[in-house]
């Protein structure tokens, strides 16, 4: 194992993580970075049960390109044809050398979108928590694909089932209601002939 | 009575760890809005209605920033006069945007479609140039709640059917069809029921009429359908165009007709020509056959 990073859940459980994996994570990476004498990071707003699959998700794209990330700019050590031999190498060359159409990396990212969208078919309590990691921890793969699971969730469901889902209030009074309607109102067609 | 209560709950949960059971309404609205970014308009509208959060979110400029066109300003120009842009936000304008919008006249309106905010159009029959439409022996104009015009053109007999018209319009970029609506027989009301009134109908069965459509950066088609189906509004298919770019204004031509000669035709009603992005539609469509 390389160097290690130690993060503490909500609940006080640690979890002894790889920094590759931990640095998915910007505000890790910023904590870490901070003079940090016991090199363990409090998480008070991430409870165990996330934080687990949080870091499921990032031990997975740890040695991966980011799902965004154009192949062009895809440095050749992280590509699976090159694993390896791309050690030693002058770095700057062999990124900027690395093929745009490499069909291993085109594999590679297809293959981890895929368990990506596996991922986030999860119950939907996990979906919004998910989220909240993300946005909290910063980290933008899983943002992304929170943000899509959690807009899969929204669309197609009427505004009672989606607060049941998301465990939201309304916390409109009867005044606002009467507000929103009259915003949206634009919604009905005037004439379609 | 809840609802202040629970938000001291919530915030009381998050201080001392978060934990489940902490729903989406934590959430800043600046990540409710990265989830609105995935939805069609109308689902952010219905996820306003949510809670005040999803409110505040749905409002955001950044998220009905990516469902205008990208030529919005031009559009926004073309709708409405300078005060009245001036203090709209970007939902506001699209709002405004999907209303009917009149230009050139008044005889055009043009609208974004409400749900993927493609451009709609709509030229009146006002707005076409039909062959002896100031002769009042072949050609009048009718009113009907049945055009968006409340207007149609009913043509009683003629040997030389042509209808031309065009527009000069800055298109988001994409693919459109352009459709001719035209009803064979003339409708009218009477005693709250819709009746047509068939009289006049002829000479289409003969040969079919042609239609035409071209633009400015050279694309062409031409076509050709049996009128048909009495009584009904149909939009004839022409064909489509494609727009590469939203800054360059597409003039676009487009003509109907039926000149031959050797007989005469009659009973129809145009009411205007539609462009739609393709694959929308509405009404009863009938596609024309290319003749290449």
């Amino acid at each position: 194992m390389g160097k290690t990073i130690k993060l503490i859940s909500g609940d006080g459980e640690m979890f002894e993580v790889e920094e590759a994996v931990a640095f998915q994570s910007n505000i890790i990476k910023s904590l870490a970075d901070e003079d940090n004498a016991d090199d363990c990071i409090p998480l008070p707003r991430v409870d165990s049960q996330i934080l687990s699959k949080v870091l499921e998700f990032c031990r997975k794209h740890a040695n991966s390109p980011s799902v965004h990330t154009k192949f062009a700019a895809i440095p050749s050590e992280l590509c699976p044809k090159h694993d390896g031999s791309a050690a030693g190498a002058s770095s700057s060359e062999s990124s900027s050398a690395h093929s745009e159409t490499c069909r291993a990396c085109y594999d590679a990212v297809m293959k981890l979108v895929q368990w990506d969208l596996e991922f986030v078919k999860v119950d939907l309590d996990l979906i919004h928590h998910l989220l909240k990691a993300a946005n909290y921890l910063d980290i933008e793969d899983l943002m992304f694909m929170a943000v899509e699971g959690a807009a899969n969730a929204i669309r197609g469901n009427n505004p009672e089932e989606i607060r049941k889902l998301f465990d939201l209030e309304n916390d409109f009074t009867p005044e606002e209601e009467k507000e929103i309607l009259k915003e949206y109102s634009w919604l009905d067609d005037p004439f379609e002939p | 009575m809840g609802s202040w209560i629970s938000s001291i709950v919530r915030a009381e949960h998050a201080a001392s760890g978060g934990g489940l059971g902490a729903g989406l309404g934590d959430l800043p609205e600046s990540c409710i809005a990265e989830v609105l970014l995935h939805l069609d308009p109308l689902e952010v509208c219905r996820a306003a209605r949510l809670s005040r959060a999803f409110r505040g979110a749905a409002s955001a400029g950044v998220v009905w920033e990516t469902k205008l066109p990208k030529n919005y300003a031009y559009l926004m120009e073309k709708a409405m006069d300078e005060t009245a842009r001036a203090r709209l936000c970007k939902k506001e304008i699209y709002a405004r945007l999907c209303r009917p919008n009149p230009f050139d006249g008044g005889a055009k309106e043009f609208w974004l479609e409400k749900n993927r905010g493609g451009i709609c159009m709509s030229i009146s029959s006002k707005a076409l140039l039909i062959t002896g439409i100031s002769d009042k022996r072949y050609w009048t104009f009718h009113t009907t709640e049945e055009s968006r015009f409340k207007s149609v053109a009913y043509l009683r007999q003629t040997w030389w059917f042509e209808v031309v018209g065009e527009v000069d319009f800055c298109f988001p970029a994409g693919t459109y069809s352009v459709f001719f609506r035209l009803h064979l027989g003339l409708p009218s009301k009477r005693f709250g029921f819709r009746i047509c009134n068939s009289e006049h109908i002829h000479g289409w069965d003969k040969k079919p009429v042609k239609f035409q459509l071209s633009t400015s950066n050279g694309q062409k088609v031409l076509s050709k359908c049996s009128l048909s189906e009495p009584g009904s509004w149909i939009n004839y298919r022409v064909g489509d165009f494609v727009v590469d770019k939203c800054d360059v204004p597409t003039r676009l031509k487009f003509s109907l007709t039926q000149i031959d000669c050797t007989h005469t035709k009659g009973g129809i009603c145009i009411d205007s020509v539609f462009i739609f992005p393709k694959g929308f539609m509405q009404g009863k469509v009938f596609n024309t056959s290319a003749i290449l």
